[in-house]
């Protein structure tokens, strides 16, 4: 009885241990850029569990096993934390360099600027096409002013779709988006026109 | 500021001054309208204002962020699909 009670309380602790180095590991991991978390992953972790059986190997005295057990959960914790340190330094360090590279600097700073046009063009197109239909609904504005909002709200609206996206347009985009217009347009006519054969003409042309 | 970005600010600005010249030619700065006695003519043209704005932003756009590195060749592509016979070429 005692024996299965020591064997139990060793699976416990080990379980406990293996379980809050791996979840560590994992939450570092699940925070981190991929990279940083592959080499996370990559660094090894203290086999708890080959220590215990070792320390359970050596010992018959039950007390004497936790007691050993205890503090080599201590010495575990304690190389983790450590390697977690190093690890958060290594980062900081990395960061560090990042944020003052002049490259990055200027990257940043465009990418801000590229947002507030971003800003600025989608709702510039909405104001100015809302305004431009609203304007015309309610209060009767004059034409000039009423296409002026119009024309430059599709021209922000089309921008900021084509700049929000994010990719870049080919040639081959371009000529897409014409033949699509082409298409639409020819479609149209296609609809209003009258067919040019009845059924019977079909009929007759398939036999 | 490169070639490409003036091209596509000149454009932008083109689509919108061409239809709102044209609407101040046409209509003066009092010429005004309500939507419920919207003419046939008044809609067609403030539409087209819309359509001159689309085609004139989304050149803007297309030449801003094409990846082709020729502005002539971006040019000429949706020139030459623009003007392409469909039957001539069947």
């Amino acid at each position: 009885m005692g024996e299965d009670e020591k064997k139990a309380e060793k699976a416990l602790e080990t379980t406990v241990a293996k379980s809050a180095l791996e979840a560590k590991a994992i939450e570092a991991a699940s925070i981190l850029p991929p990279e940083l978390a592959e080499m996370v992953r990559s660094q090894t972790i203290i086999n708890v569990n080959n220590l215990l059986v070792q320390i359970g190997n050596k010992t018959t005295d039950p007390k004497e096993f936790i007691k050993d057990a205890k503090e080599l959960l201590e010495i575990a914790k304690a190389f983790d934390q450590q390697r977690l340190d190093q690890f958060k330094n290594h980062t900081e360090a990395l960061i560090g360099v990042k944020m003052r590279d002049p490259d990055e600097i200027e990257k940043r700073k465009n990418n801000r600027t590229r947002r507030f046009l971003k800003y600025v063009v989608g709702s510039g197109g909405v104001v100015g096409l809302l305004g431009g239909i609203g304007g015309l609904a309610v209060t009767g504005i004059p034409v000039a002013i009423a296409g002026l909002l119009l024309a430059s709200g599709a021209v922000c609206l089309t921008l900021s779709a084509v700049l929000a996206s994010g990719e870049s347009v080919s040639t081959n985009d371009v000529v897409n988006i014409v033949r699509a217009v082409r298409g639409l347009a020819e479609s149209s006519r296609a609809i209003q026109k009258p067919p040019a054969t009845d059924g019977n003409a079909r009929k007759r042309g398939r036999r | 500021m490169n070639l490409r970005t003036v091209a596509a600010l000149l454009l932008s600005l083109a689509g919108v001054a061409i239809p709102v010249a044209f609407l101040l030619l046409h209509y003066g700065i009092e010429g005004r309208v309500l939507a419920t006695n919207l003419s046939a003519t008044q809609f067609v043209e403030l539409l087209g204002s819309i359509v001159a704005g689309f085609v004139s932003g989304l050149g803007a756009a297309a030449l801003m962020k094409s990846t082709t590195p020729n502005l002539g060749q971006v040019i000429r592509s949706a020139l030459k699909e623009f003007s392409r016979d469909d039957k001539a070429t069947i």
